[in-house]
Order: structure tokens, then sequence, then C-alpha cells
């Protein structure tokens, strides 16, 4: 325990040093908030009154010392541009992106793990050669060319889901698919390696011997076993995922908080910008620590 | 094998699953549902910036005037007004409106609103536009004055703003669930999905014919064209790219109407730039760039060359102006008068030309390219997404660029972008034009309440401004709706709002 | 130890293919028939035809003279990105391998940040700074990509660092800098040879995605730029959008099967 509490006081300067870069980052893209808040008619005097008010005319490093400051409170600031709590504009996109993310997830699991099963089972096989193509060619292409050409064969030719927007179970499909494929690929291949591993084991040997069903040493047995690196693997793809996310929202309209992101950078809403990473950020820094932890506890065998 | 199998069961379930989900729903015939193309950030009319919002605005807020379609003043909460002096506006308000509350709208909820947007500490994008009123009276319940502290002729343009009420504008939360006096009242928002407007039976105007409109907020370009094909979307309108026109004819449940439209695209130079400073130059840009083969190939015809910011259709627009014409060997001729020969490399000179990242602006930026290396112009375009590139702007860092002015109906916008005091940020001139007597007589027609004064001050700022060729002119969009045959009504506005949804209806079954 | 059979059919045809589009990418200007910037608005959105084998853009220049200079675009960026990743990733990582102490710790929690990291937020942020093009777009894909080697590089060198031939070096007074350099880098490259060619293949979708995103080079034909052009024309000419994500797919394919023969041949024993 000692070891994941270590690892959960080495995650504040991580998240911390996150924090710093993008503030600073955000701040020194050129382009004015204020000016694109106020508009047009906005004389000298209003553009400066608003940047008192937001603070913004202060030094950097008090603007920082601020930030923090309300960060401590869990204070996220208010947006410029939706003039609301930053906490509450990410709160409502946060959980069509968590759909989203589960949603390609149990696509890429439900691809990948049957897929690198029967690849592992018949090894070298024409099944294992093409699975292998497969996933090489799900890894290559772009989310942003797949998820048209899906919407164009799905929603446009064949018309059987819808093109865009979150309407429903059905609306989920598309994205989710587009967005899963990639790591549907990568995990196809991660199962079949565990898999051949355990599959030679001794263990399994002995199942056999005693005469334990092909189909049961492979389900019960091995599966479990080959899923182990595979939890990892989905752990540390889950940073891809999210940034897939972002052009995968896009390309069908889904309200998450990528699309906030992109929007907030183009209308230099600092802190919904700010809100965002830092969201992003602890949900990557989460999930990993989560893996690390799943992962200590389900193999005894493995500590760091 | 088992596995095998199930998972064949599973994807089977989900395709069925999504079919029977997706196939054509039945849809409730007073429910039109729109394309927008960007999620309107703030519903609140003293706070709104931003297309979106401001176009929607208008179905859940009265003003005291409004913009008729042809860009005129017309009554709306005012009925009729007057102008004892030429600094202050009596305006008699309308009897028997209704907020969505049902409380009574009266004078006092009209200072309310307009006290509110002069108040700096609200930081209201309206605020400078007001900065001229001195004082807002109401003598009675239904008569609001306003005392400016100079003449200023377009003010009641200014009095198009949407009134707030007063017993609820103060609520922390109002622009969560807006409440006005529009003819549709607030229904729900989940904000980068949807918006949705009830009609209110108690609108002055009557109650609309719709029940509800449904904004939906797509931003991607093909699944808002998809949609609006596979007939979930009824009404597509200033979202629609002219090559989307032949596409979207082929569905038999579109309408595809195209009409003049008022917004201007010009190519604006840096004057204080070492090159672009000498007139000869800009007027042989003006006369190098092919308009009529740009109009053709990006917008498929639908656009009409432009030689004046103020459209044809405004009664102030100047009919006589300088126009130049495609004319590459007079640009030529004008640019070796300049003083800049062709040079060993084929060029004469090389300049940057900053664009958005909106597709149609690099590619009209890539023809101009074409059209102004034909008489020896070397063009580096750059193009920068939209904040970096609307600050280089009003920071003076730029030679040349493109951009729009949409829904410009005030000739006074004419001093906003061409006075040589309206340099950023206090105004639009980018370029910092400065031509004194075009200073003259654009001041003089901010005071001037005879309208043929008025009128040929303006036309002459404008020659001038033409002669000078500050812009070049490019040309004016059509306007470009689709609309579900299963409607009809729809009227499209100069500033792109979607006022006429109160008029809109289900089509009139035929006997 | 190499396979039974020498090197194996997919990373041959994975050698081919890259090879192939290597070629595309130096000869294009003698290939392509006509100039990529050049426009023929007669023949906009036009499907492939004989003179234009890919079809014609939105402005009608030719499609496959773009995806023919786009090659070059993408060779040039991922070469540079790669380089520069790797020279970095391993310098840090080996330091902090070697070193330890306070550097490594130092050194891993920057890697830790950077990991954290959007990287969408920082190429973003970098192109708007430094404004698109190519130069920056290398940048950019390079301040995300150094971080992977680092890591490897560091758990290469631990693992090395209490050999014995190392220890001897050592033990004959050999410096820091050529124990690293003569001892344990020779050994410690294989998984990133591995690696490199893996990231080169991300970097082509890296810089696909930025490009497509408006963030790329603007005066040269990227396939990224030209699938934008094509998603956005979907509907209308869906081939401006298929050949070069066709193409993108194709090399990264190809990189993809060349890493995995290489894996197998020098680094038999990771599966990762």
């Amino acid at each position: 325990m000692t070891g994941i509490g270590r690892r959960l006081l080495l995650l504040i300067p991580t998240v911390l040093g996150v924090l710093t870069l993008v503030f600073f980052l955000v701040h020194l893209i050129p382009g004015d908030p204020v000016e694109v808040m106020l508009g047009e008619t906005a004389s000298s005097a209003d553009l400066n009154q608003l940047r008192a008010d937001l603070g913004l005319n202060r030094p950097l490093g008090e603007q920082y010392v601020r930030f923090l400051g309300g960060l401590v409170h869990g204070d996220l600031g208010r947006s410029f541009f939706y003039r609301k709590p930053v906490l509450a504009v990410i709160g409502a996109a946060l959980p069509a992106t968590a759909l989203l993310a589960a949603a390609a997830l149990v696509v890429a699991l439900l691809i990948a793990l049957p897929v690198g099963v029967i690849a592992a089972v018949r090894r070298d096989k024409l099944t294992d050669r093409l699975a292998l193509v497969g996933s090489l060619v799900g890894v290559s292409m772009p989310n942003f060319w797949l998820g048209p050409m899906l919407i164009i064969l799905f929603s446009f030719r064949l018309g059987w889901l819808p093109v865009s927007g979150r309407d429903g179970a059905a609306s989920l499909v598309l994205p989710a698919v587009t967005l899963g494929v990639a790591l549907s690929a990568i995990l196809v291949r991660m199962t079949r390696a565990s898999m051949l591993d355990v599959l030679g084991e001794d263990y399994l040997r002995t199942a056999r011997a005693k005469g334990v069903g092909e189909r049961t040493v492979i389900a019960r047995h091995a599966l479990r076993n080959a899923l182990l690196p595979v939890v990892t693997i989905v752990g540390l793809q889950f940073g891809a995922l999210l940034s897939g996310a972002v052009i995968t929202e896009n390309v069908f309209a889904w309200p998450g908080v990528g699309t906030l992101l992109i929007q907030a950078i183009t209308a230099r809403d600092y802190p919904l910008v700010q809100g965002c990473v830092l969201v992003i950020s602890l949900c990557y820094v989460a999930v990993n620590f989560l893996t690390d932890a799943l992962y200590t506890l389900i193999d005894p065998r493995v500590r760091s | 094998m088992r596995l095998r199998r199930f998972s064949l069961v599973v994807v089977s379930v989900c395709v069925l699953f999504g079919g029977a989900c997706s196939g054509s729903k039945p849809r409730d015939p007073g429910t039109l549902v729109v394309g927008l193309e960007a999620n309107p950030t703030n519903l609140d009319p003293r706070l709104a910036t931003g297309a979106a919002a401001v176009r929607i605005i208008p179905l859940l807020f009265n003003s005291l005037l409004r913009l008729d379609p042809a860009g005129e003043p017309a009554p709306e909460l005012a009925l009729a007004w007057e102008m004892p002096s030429p600094t202050s506006y009596i305006l008699h308000l309308r009897r028997g409106v209704r907020f969505h509350d049902g409380r009574e709208l009266s004078a006092a909820d009209v200072k309310y609103t307009y006290e509110w947007m002069r108040d700096p500490k609200n930081h209201s994008p309206n605020q400078g536009a007001l900065a001229v009123v001195t004082a807002i009276e109401t003598p009675d319940p239904h008569t609001v004055r306003f005392t400016l502290k100079e003449p200023f002729a377009s003010f009641l343009l200014n009095l198009t703003l949407g009134i707030v009420p007063a017993h609820l504008g103060d609520a922390k939360e109002f622009a969560e669930a807006p409440v006005g006096s529009g003819p549709f009242r607030w229904g729900e928002w989940q904000p980068g999905e949807r918006l949705v407007v009830k009609a209110f039976d108690d609108s002055w105007e009557g109650r609309p014919r719709l029940d509800r409109v449904v904004f939906r907020i797509l931003a991607n370009e093909t699944t808002r064209l998809l949609e609006a094909r596979r007939g979930n979307i009824d009404l597509l309108w200033n979202n629609v790219p002219p090559y989307a026109v032949p596409f979207l004819r082929e569905s038999k449940g579109l309408e595809v109407t195209t009409r003049p439209g008022i917004a201007y695209q010009y190519l604006g130079f840096n004057l204080q730039d070492r090159i672009l400073r000498e007139p000869r130059v800009r007027r042989a840009i003006a006369h190098a760039v092919d308009r009529d083969r740009i109009i053709a190939a990006l917008f498929l015809g639908l656009a009409r060359p432009a030689a004046t910011l103020l459209a044809p259709e405004n009664w102030a627009q100047a009919k006589d102006v300088t126009t130049f014409a495609h004319d590459p060997a007079l640009a030529r001729r004008l640019l070796d008068e300049a003083g800049f020969p062709v040079r060993a490399d084929g060029t004469r000179f090389s300049l940057s030309y900053k664009t958005s990242t909106e597709r149609q602006g690099i590619e009209m930026a890539d023809l101009v390219a074409e059209d102004l290396a034909a008489v020896g112009i070397r063009i580096e375009r750059r193009s920068f997404e939209w904040g970096t590139f609307y600050g280089d702007i009003k920071a003076g860092n730029f030679q040349l660029f493109s951009m729009r002015w949409v829904g410009i109906t005030d000739p006074d916008t004419l001093h906003y972008v061409f006075h040589s005091a309206s340099v950023p940020p206090t105004g639009a001139n980018r370029g910092h034009y400065a031509n004194p007597e075009v200073d003259r007589l654009l001041q003089a027609s901010r005071r001037e309440t005879n309208p043929a004064a008025r009128r040929e001050q303006l036309a002459a700022a404008q020659r001038l401004i033409a002669a000078d060729c500050v812009y070049v002119s490019l040309w004016y969009p059509d306007d470009i709706f689709a609309l579900s045959t299963r409607f009809e009504g729809f009227e499209p506005y100069p500033g792109g709002q979607y006022t006429s949804l109160k008029k809109v209806h289900p089509r009139e079954a035929l006997p | 130890m190499a396979r039974a059979g020498g090197i194996p059919v997919t990373a041959k045809i994975g050698a081919l293919i890259l090879g192939a589009i290597v070629l595309l990418a130096l000869f294009a200007p003698a290939i392509s028939a006509y100039k990529p910037l050049q426009t023929d608005l007669a023949g906009a959105l036009r499907g492939p035809t004989g003179g234009h084998p890919f079809g014609q853009d939105r402005l009608g220049r030719d499609v496959f003279a773009q995806v023919a200079y786009g090659a070059r675009a993408s060779m040039l960026i991922s070469v540079s990105v790669v380089s520069l990743t790797v020279l970095v990733g391993v310098a840090v990582g080996a330091a902090a391998g070697y070193l330890g102490g306070a550097i490594d710790v130092a050194a891993m929690r920057v890697v830790d940040i950077f990991l954290a990291f959007p990287g969408i937020l920082l190429a973003i942020a970098l192109a708007g700074v430094l404004g698109p093009n190519l130069m920056n777009l290398v940048i950019a894909l390079s301040v995300m990509g150094w971080v992977g080697y680092a890591r490897l590089m560091r758990a290469q060198v631990l693992g090395l660092r209490e050999r014995e031939y190392v220890a001897a070096a050592r033990a004959v007074g050999a410096s820091s800098w050529r124990v690293v350099t003569r001892h344990i880098l020779p050994n410690a490259l294989s998984p990133v040879i591995v690696q490199a060619t893996f990231s080169a293949a991300g970097v082509i979708i890296a810089e696909s995605s930025l490009s497509f995103l408006g963030l790329g080079p603007q005066d040269v034909p990227t396939w990224g730029g030209l699938l934008a052009q094509g998603a956005a024309y979907l509907l209308y000419a869906p081939h401006i959008a298929f050949f070069p994500g066709f193409f993108i797919m194709l090399t990264v394919l190809a990189l993809n099967l060349v890493g995995d023969a290489l894996r197998d041949a020098l680094d038999p024993k990771s599966h990762h």
C-alpha cells in the first residue's frame, strides 16, 4: 500500500506541472479574449475595465498565483464566454465524452477480445494473418477519414444509423466505432500476444491433462491471465483515446469536452481551457494510476 | 466457437437496435428543426455577442424597434416615436404586451434594460454604442424618452436590442432560462447540442403557428447537410455553401431558395505599408482581380459583384462610384508607373495575404493569388485560426487580408470603418485610412437630420472611399436557405436572424 | 535470432510499399503531369479521368500531383521529427538512467508532465504562437514525441548499467560519457530503432491530424490538408478524401509491417 500511497503523492507535482505549463502557454498565444468578448464596438476604456475586472492586467505571475489559489478551493473560475462557472460548463459536457470513451472501449474490446483469442488459437493460419493485417489497417486509418466514410456508408447510403448528434442509443454507434477501431487494432495484437504467452503455460497443460475441455481451458484459465496486459494497454492508450475523441466529437457533433476545448482555445477562454485541460489530465492520470493499481492487485507477481 | 457466435450475436443486436431506432420517426407537424452551425453562447440580449445568439434572440425578446427585411427601422414595442429636438427621442409603447411569465411590459422595463447595458460594471458589449445617451426617462408607464449628448442620426438603429423584464433581469441565472416578451418562450437548452423554444400563447403578435422550434447544433457541415437531406432538419439558413445547393436540391423534401444578400466581402489593405500606401498599386490590384471568375468558381454564380460596403438595397448606397474592371494590362501599366517594375525573377514585389482557416477564404485567396501573379505580384498566403488572425488584423500586423461585413444596414458603419479616428480598438479602420474630406463628410452625416442632405454627404464620402481604393470591393454573396417542403413562410432577414420563424407554418395540405 | 527462412513476406511487402512512396516523393515533379497548385476551374471537383487519375479538387488542381508532393512533406516531417525526438529523448533518457539521482527524478517528472498533456493543445498553441508552417509543425510534434524515447532509453540504461563490461570499463577509468556512448548505447539501440519506425507512423498520423485542423504548412500540399478539403466535399467529390487518406493508411501500414519485422529480428522478447 505504501507503493500506491507514494505514487499518489508523486501525482501532485505532475498535475501541478501540467497546469503550470498550460497556464503559461495559453496566456502566451496571441489574441486578446477581452477584445473577442466585447466585440467591435468596445472602446479602450471598456476593454481596460473588463481586463481589470477579470484580473488580466495583473502581472502573469500574480494571475498564476490567483489561479492556483482558486484551485485549492475547487474554484475553476468563470468561463469568459458562457459567463458561467467553468466547473458547470465542463460538468455538462463531461458525461458525453465519458459515454463516448466508454462506448469506444466496449467496441474495442468486443472486437479485439474474440479476434485476438481466435488469432492466438489459430496461430499462423489464415485467420491469424487476416487478424493481424486487419489490426494493422485499423491502426493506420486516421479517424477523421474513417468517420466520414462510415457516415457515407451507414447513414447516407444505407440509412441504418443517424448521421450525428447525440440522440438516443443509435447515435452512439458510429462515433464509438470510429473512435474504437484504432484502439481495437492495438488490443487485438495485445490479446493475441498475451494469449500466446499464456497458452503454453504449465498450469494449462495440467488442466488439459486432467481432461478439462479445450474451450473451458481457454475461457476460464487462459483468458483471465491474458487479460492483465490488456488492462495495462487500455490504461496507457487512454490518452490517445481522449485525443482521438476531439476529432471524432467534431465529425459527429458529439457534445463533449473535446469540442468544448477546441472552442475554448479558439475563443481564448482561458479559464475554460485551463479547466478542460485540468479535467482531461486528471482523468488520464487517474486512469493510469488505477490501471497500475489494478495490475498490482490482480497479479501478485508484479511489484514495482 | 462459442466466442465467435457470441460476438456475432452482439454485433447483430447492435445494428438491429440501431436500425430500429433511426428509422423514420414520425415527426410532430408543429415542430420545426433548425440546423445551427455554432453554439449560441449567451441568450441574454444585454450580453449576447456571436452570430448564433444574436440571430435567435429576436424569437425570445422584443425590442423597441426592429429592422424589417430591407433594413429599415419599423415599430415593434414602440408604436410611434418623435424627435422634439435633435438630441431627444420620445417613444410611445404598445400596450398589452406580456412577458412569458404573464407580467405586463412597461416603460420601466425598457429603462431598466438600457440602464443596465450602459452601466460599465456590467460589461455589456452594447455599452459603447449607448455612450451617446445621457438620460433615459419614463414620464408614464408607456412612454420612454432618450436624451443624447449630441445628435446622432443612426440612434434609432440602436433601439433594436431586446428588452429584459426588470423584475427578473438581476437573477444570477437569468441567462440560463431567459424570460422575454417574444413570440417564443424558453423550452430547454443542452449546451452544444440543442436549444428548444416553444410558442408563447399570449404573444401580442398572436401565437406563432409552430408549436416548437428545435435548434440542433451541428458544427460539422457534412453532417448538417446530410441531416437536411435525410429530412431530420427542416431549415438551414445562412450556413448553406453554394456548392451544396445542387446536392440539397436532389432531395424532394427540401426547397432551396437563393436571394440577393447584403454581406460584403472585401480585400483590405494596410495603408501604412510602404508598398500599399501608393494608390496606383492598390488600383492595380483591384484591376488585377478577376471577380467574375471567382464568383463563377466559388459561388457558382450565387453572388453579385460589389462596389461599396453598403448593398444596393440600402437607401444610402452611392450609385455612381468608381469601379475597377478586370484589366490585367492596365494593372501592369499602373504598377510600372508606380515604380515597381518586373525584376529578374519575374515578380515586382511580394505581399503577405492573411486569412482565417475558413475554407472558402483560403480557396478565394488562392485564386486571388493567381490573378495577382499574372501581373507580377507574388502572394504569400498565411492562414491562421480565427483568434490569432483577428488579433493580427486589429493590431495592424498585415499587408493584405480578406474579411466580410455581415448584416450591415446602418450607413453609420461607414464612420466606424473609414473615419481616421476609428482605428482599432475604437473602430474598424484597420488599414489606417485617413482622408480629411471623408472625415468631415462622415462626421457631418452623423448629425444631419435632413435625410436628403445626409444621403448626399454619405454618397460623397463613398465616392471618395471608392476612388481611393481603400478596400477592393469583391462581392455580395447571395443568401441561401433550405426549407423542408412541409413548411412555408420563411423570410430571410439581412442580419441572418431567425425572426420570421414566428410566421412559418406547416404547409396547408392541398385539397 | 532471425526467424527460420529469412525476412518474412509481410516485411518485404512493407519495405516495397515504403520504397514506392519514397520514390513517389523523390520524383514527384517528374511523375506528375500537372503542377500541384495549378488551378483548372472548369474541372473543379471532377472525379478520376484519364488525364487526372485521382481526379481534381475544388479549384481543379490535380489530386495525384498533390498526393505525390504531399508525400514529400510527410517524408520530410516524419524524418525530421523522428530524428529530433530520438536525439533528445535518447540523450535525456540515457542521462537519467545512467546518472540517476536528482537528474533522474527531475527528468522523469518532466516526462510525466508531458505525458499527461493533451498533445493537441500543445500543438495548437505552438502553431498559434509560431504560425502554421512546416518548421513549426516539426517543432510541435517533436515537443510531444521525445518523452517515449526518454522512458525507453532510461529503462534500457538501467538494465545495462550493471553489466559486467560496463563495470569493467568503469574500473579501467573510462569517463561516464565514454561508458554511455561506447558501451551502453550500442546495446540499447535496438528497441529504439523499432520504436522509431513505429513513431514515424505515428508522426504521419499526427501531422495529418494537425493539417486537418488547419495547423499544418499552408504553402505546400500535405496529405492532411488535402484530406481536410476532401472531408468538406465528401458528399460531392469523395475522391478528394479517399486518395490522401488511402496513402496515409498505406504508408503507416508499411511502416508498421517493417517495424514488426524489425522487432522480431532485433528484440524478440518484447511483445510490446
